[in-house]
């Protein structure tokens, strides 16, 4: 474990060099997206992320009539984890940002009718949220606004990306329902992560609960998926070219389908499987979302655009350049070293009192 | 008696219009693709103007090819920011950098864009770029001086003299050369085009050169299902 523990961290260390490199001296020419391609990885993490959190807070409130008064393992795992995860996301996003150090506007100057803004202020709010549920003794009245607020940025997020008139394979209705299954998904697959893979204590009723809600979850996202992607195919032309490509790309089929979904779904009917159907779902979310968001920039705005002018950021091709890479494998083995020093540092000791 | 060139009655309406108070004009373009020639002056005059840095283009010419040989068409469509009436870009931005100004520009505000792309991702038109901080003379010995040279947009000036500065990790867009309107000159890709197949005026002004040959033809707009209510006409 300890072997595993300083892999992470260095990782870790490498994602914050490289984060930091491309913030403050390279800028945008060490990344590959550009006008035509203005998303890439880091965008599909941070969703994937955001709705894991979402979901791990709802799972433990779900979770908490169970106990009473809020208090527990279970819950306190649940906030934290979500704390963490959004946090994280967050950094994806700062990263992403043309100008990461005017990021703070967003909840200075917002314009509300963007629901960009809203999500971004409901983040704000759910920190303060745990930050008063670990401080205080409001344990059940802020965990319950905690996880209203965590559906609350959910569905702002999903609104920020359906309303796009210009993306054909977003604007949708569906996708709020693709985002709160994806986030039920994710957030359960987090915190069984977490119980099973941490040390911690926690009741077996719970987890045998939780299990139950990851593989109706896996289910219910993979139906709203289905349903998304079948009347896609009989949509615009241009959406019917990004959801082919999006279908057919490793991300989605391999990634979320098969590694995501199916093998999850077959490891859960084992109990001594779930630390593993679990991991693998954070991974699915993850394919599914980076294909969501790359494949949503397939179709070009105008035919012929793309060769109009000839530049490497003016292109509908995307792939991640390495220091993309760096930065997503180094936040995300960071996001675990955290989550293991959390609750080894934070949760196990007020579990032993 | 010979025809006036357009670009002379396209500068009397423009002086007509500067007049009138903002709100009570309209900037819009007709682009008569009949008469492009696929120069690419336009576009070389804009980047020209503007110094416009690699990944950073205001008005690209598409070339498109429709048909099967022998019946086969080519036609050349320069495509600037449409300007749209109701801009699904504005509505995207969580910190309100960008807006519809009274005289119909959709205007970007370099000091308040966080460079979050949100508008980019939202242009039905593909008209936003992303300004990423790159220059043509990237990684050679000496920066040209026409890239740290001072350009003007919004009626203020710029420069991008390194990462730090306002423009760099903006968004950017055509603005109908916002700069040379309140000087009272024309938009740079109307006074390059040598095949004078773009025309810019006052939609509010029956008068003008714009209005009137937007009524003789058939014009149509792009994408009009999306409800932005584009402000750039085709023949």
């Amino acid at each position: 474990m300890k072997t595993v523990r300083t892999l992470l961290l260095l990782l870790f260390v490498a994602g914050i060099a490289a984060a930091f490199g491309k913030a403050f001296l390279w800028g945008e020419s060490v990344t590959k997206y550009g006008a035509y391609v203005p998303w890439g990885l880091w965008i599909g993490i941070y969703i994937a992320l955001v709705g894991a959190a979402a979901g791990s807070v709802v799972w433990g409130a779900w979770l908490s009539p169970q106990n009473g008064d809020g208090k527990g393992t279970e819950i306190g795992s649940a906030l934290l984890a979500a704390a963490l995860c959004l946090a994280f996301g967050l950094a994806f996003v700062g990263i992403d940002l043309g100008k990461p150090l005017q990021g703070f506007r967003i909840f200075l100057h917002p314009s509300f009718a963007s629901p960009l803004a809203w999500a971004s202020w409901l983040y704000g709010l759910f920190f303060v949220c745990v930050a008063g549920y670990f401080l205080t003794a409001m344990k059940r009245p802020l965990l319950l606004l905690a996880a209203v607020v965590a559906i609350g940025f959910t569905v702002a997020e999903a609104l920020f990306f359906g309303q796009m008139v210009s993306r054909p394979l977003w604007n949708s209705w569906l996708t709020t329902l693709l985002f709160l299954t994806a986030a039920a998904s994710a957030g359960a697959a987090l915190l069984l992560l977490v119980w099973q893979g941490t040390g911690l204590t926690v009741d077996s009723a719970a987890v045998a609960k939780l299990r139950k809600a990851l593989a109706a979850s896996l289910i219910a996202y993979a139906i709203v998926e289905g349903i998304d992607v079948a009347m896609a195919l009989s949509g615009s032309p241009e959406k019917v070219l990004a959801v082919k490509r999006m279908i057919a790309s490793y991300g989605f089929w391999l990634l979320y389908g098969v590694i995501g979904t199916l093998i999850p779904l077959f490891l859960l009917l084992r109990t001594e499987r779930t630390l593993l159907a679990a991991g693998l779902s954070l991974v699915g979310a993850v394919g599914s979302k980076y294909a969501f968001v790359r494949y949503g920039f397939v179709p070009e705005p105008l035919p012929g655009l793309a060769k109009s002018f000839q530049d490497a950021a003016l292109q509908t091709r995307y792939f991640p350049s390495m220091v993309e890479w760096v930065v997503a494998v180094g936040l995300l083995a960071g996001l675990v070293w955290v989550i293991l020093w959390a609750v080894e540092k934070i949760l196990m000791p007020k579990a032993a009192q | 008696m010979a025809q006036q060139d357009i670009l002379i009655v396209m500068q009397a309406d423009l002086e007509r219009a500067l007049k009138k108070p903002a709100g009570q004009r309209r900037w819009a373009m007709l682009i008569d693709t009949r008469k492009c020639v696929g120069c690419h002056a336009c576009t070389i005059g804009c980047i020209s103007e503007h110094k416009l840095p690699p990944g950073v283009v205001y008005r690209p010419v598409i070339d498109q090819m429709s048909g099967v040989y022998p019946d086969v068409k080519r036609k050349f469509i320069p495509r600037p920011c449409f300007q749209c009436e109701n801009p699904s870009c504005v509505s995207v931005c969580p910190v309100g950098a960008t807006k519809k100004e009274a005289d119909g520009i959709v205007s970007i505000n370099y000091e308040t864009c966080i460079g979050c792309r949100s508008c980019v991702a939202n242009c039905p038109y593909g008209a936003r770029t992303f300004d990423r901080g790159v220059d043509y003379t990237e990684d050679t010995p000496q920066k040209q001086p026409y890239e740290a040279a001072t350009f003007y947009e919004y009626d203020k000036a710029w420069k991008r003299e390194n990462h730090r500065s306002a423009v760099v990790g903006s968004a950017r867009k055509c603005h109908f050369c916002t700069s040379r309107l309140t000087k009272g000159l024309l938009p740079v890709c109307v006074t390059t085009c040598i095949g004078r197949a773009t025309y810019f005026g006052d939609l509010k002004d029956e008068q003008s050169l714009l209005v009137q040959t937007l009524k003789k033809g058939k014009p149509y707009r792009f994408k009009e299902e999306t409800g932005n209510d584009p402000q750039v006409y085709y023949l």
